[in-house]
């Protein structure tokens, strides 16, 4: 190796590196990919909030847009996101978007209390051991995924939902089902 | 914001995913423990947010598996590889997050239903991702991580290798340049002590002499 590949071999080897660190510190570390974006939904089978001898079923809503919601009554950001799935439950046709929300770590008079505290009424089932939240690779609460009608996790969102997220998210999966979303979902903003 | 902290800590706030800056977590937590209070006035019950928790479903671990050490040393086994998602710096087997526990649960439950470590593993990385593997695996980008320090050592060594090469050579060249009989060019230099008798010689030129 001659003295000009070696004047080389220096900025070479360390500028990729400050690259990467650099790009490094551009990124949320907090913030990790799902690994179940794109596969198909996990099955679950879970026992309904308010009548635990009734068990709800992923496969319950088969056809339709699936959004999932675990959350908790302790979970301030659960608070906070409500009000959009409420506005989400009243804006979609249950025949066309379904909304289920599943309890974390939490105790079921806890949630219910959170229901009737806050309104809204969708399906709501309770994780024992969350067995299920660890299935879809949940580490906090609130996490939404969405689901297609074909069954496949098109989008896990780790922060609280917005409408406008919500309502894209929706209709999009929605045009993919050939129905078309629902004209009222993008009336207004929140 | 230590006391803060403790104040929450005492209040019995969850700790769930970090939030947008510590802050505003710490405030989220505070909120969360004042609505739990205040649900717990409303429904004349003690129910704070540990209270909550203790109350929820436990996971349900096969005592069978428990007492099988077995079990448990397989179970902490595969645990300290996997990374505690709401700790991430603790594996799940250092880790006392409620999370961390249920998970150790379900690692004991595949292993009682006869499953391999391998397919336990691949079980939470469909789940979570490779992220919840404390040790990426060797591929991919990944071989960057094992192969880039093997690879900076040996780039380091051929460097210094190189620098101490041409550190003797410059120590050479002085030394030679300070001897008069040998200022003319290297490799004339060279030549002349090819051509220079040997010791063997010299004492069997001398030895002629002396007999003639």
């Amino acid at each position: 190796m001659n003295r000009s590949s070696w004047r080389w071999l220096v900025p070479l080897s360390v500028v990729p590196l400050l690259a990467l660190l650099a790009w490094g510190l551009t990124q949320d570390a907090r913030r990790l990919p799902s690994a179940l974006e794109g596969s198909e939904a996990p099955a679950f089978s879970l026992a309904n909030l308010y009548d635990p001898s009734d068990s709800i079923s992923l496969s319950d809503f088969g056809g339709k847009v699936v959004v999932l919601n675990f959350w908790a009554s302790w979970c301030q950001p659960c608070v906070a996101e409500h009000p959009v799935l409420v506005r989400l439950r009243e804006r979609y046709d249950p025949e066309d978007v379904a909304l289920v929300g599943v309890l974390f770590q939490d105790r079921p008079e806890n949630g219910k209390l959170f229901m009737e505290r806050l309104g809204g009424e969708w399906p709501l089932v309770n994780d024992p051991g969350s067995r299920t939240a660890i299935r879809y690779g949940v580490y906090g609460v609130p996490e939404t995924f969405f689901v297609g009608a074909d069954g496949v996790v098109a989008l896990r969102h780790d922060l609280p939902v917005t409408w406008d997220l919500v309502a894209s998210k929706v209709d999009s999966l929605l045009g993919a089902r050939g129905r078309g979303g629902v004209s009222s979902a993008s009336e207004g903003g929140c | 914001m230590p006391l803060m902290r403790y104040a929450a800590r005492l209040l019995g706030a969850p700790r769930y995913r970090p939030g947008p800056t510590a802050s505003r977590q710490l405030a989220s937590r505070l909120l969360a423990a004042a609505l739990i209070l205040a649900s717990a006035t409303d429904a004349a019950a003690a129910q704070t947010v540990d209270g909550a928790l203790d109350g929820a479903e436990k996971p349900t671990a096969s005592e069978n598996a428990a007492a099988n050490p077995d079990i448990e040393n397989r179970t902490a086994r595969i645990g300290a590889r996997l990374r505690c998602p709401v700790c991430r710096q603790q594996s799940v087997a250092e880790s006392s997050s409620r999370i961390a526990r249920e998970m150790q649960d379900v690692i004991r439950e595949m292993l009682v239903q006869g499953r391999s470590e391998q397919e336990i593993e691949a079980y939470f990385v469909e789940a979570y991702g490779p992220w919840i593997l404390l040790k990426p695996r060797a591929e991919g980008i990944n071989l960057v991580v094992y192969l880039g320090p093997a690879a900076a050592l040996l780039l380091g060594l051929l460097f210094l290798a190189r620098r101490f090469r041409a550190m003797h050579r410059a120590a050479h060249v002085a030394t030679s340049a300070d001897r008069p009989a040998d200022r003319q060019d290297p490799p004339e230099a060279a030549e002349i002590d090819r051509r220079r008798p040997s010791k063997r010689d010299r004492a069997w030129i001398e030895s002629a002499i002396r007999g003639s």
